[in-house]
């Protein structure tokens, strides 16, 4: 479910340099990245200084915690086969 | 025309009848309490107005896909995603309406909104940049 990914290392394209330019951090040590592709990324800080920005995707149906979605797909297998409980009376709780 | 609010089967159902069991016996604790209360205001929209702005229904796409029906998710509290969810489609009959999972948050260990984004990989080859290429 969610966005399919390729497993790193099974793509053979190279990557090939599409920008190449010198920034300066501001003073809050900030880098504008321009004509990124993504709104998330993830950092990986190397020890000689460098930075490695790798773009991520927001996966939503992964954000439902487990247990929850385990829940939701018996509730649908069962709504398929016509099967849901009684309609529930929210009568007396909503009056208190 | 209100809606008939049913419970999915089975655990969902059985999660709403030991709430509001628990509820009638006054044996919730405060947070299940909380979540009750917010569970039965939310279900109350639901069945005058699935679309109530309250709500923030919504459908979610990748779910409808994987189960071939319209999946649609509403909030406990106002534009509060961290305070709960439940997660519902129309049917088995029509104007019925079932809740087929809930989210509550006191259970849920990762808090706030920016916890919950989950990042996945795309090819390496688009992403990817050699380190040793930049200094």
């Amino acid at each position: 479910m969610g966005i399919s990914t390729l497993k790193k290392g099974t793509d053979k394209k190279q990557a090939t340099v599409v920008l190449d330019y010198d920034a300066a951090a501001d003073a809050k040590s900030r880098i504008s990245l321009r004509g990124a592709k993504t709104k998330y990324f993830h950092v990986t800080a190397l020890s000689n200084g460098s930075y490695l920005l790798e773009p991520r995707v927001l996966v939503a149906p992964e954000a439902i915690p487990a247990r929850t979605l385990r829940m939701l797909d018996k509730s649908v297998a069962s709504l398929k086969k016509g099967k849901a409980s009684a309609p529930i009376d929210l009568s007396a709780f909503l009056e208190k | 025309m209100p809606f008939k609010i049913r419970m999915g089967q089975p655990e969902m159902e059985s999660r709403w009848l030991d709430l509001s069991e628990r509820h009638n016996q006054g044996t919730l604790d405060k947070d299940e309490e909380k979540l009750f209360r917010k569970l039965v205001k939310t279900l109350g929209y639901l069945s005058i107005d699935p679309r109530h702005n309250s709500l923030v229904s919504h459908e979610i796409s990748d779910l409808s896909r994987k189960h071939g029906i319209k999946i649609f998710q509403s909030y406990l509290e106002n534009n509060t995603p961290g305070a709960g969810r439940i997660f519902w489609a129309y049917g088995p009959d029509k104007g019925d309406i079932t809740i087929l999972a809930l989210e509550p948050h006191p259970e849920d260990k990762k808090r706030g909104a920016y916890e919950r984004i989950k990042l996945s990989s795309i090819p390496a080859s688009r992403s990817r940049r050699n380190p040793s290429s930049r200094g």
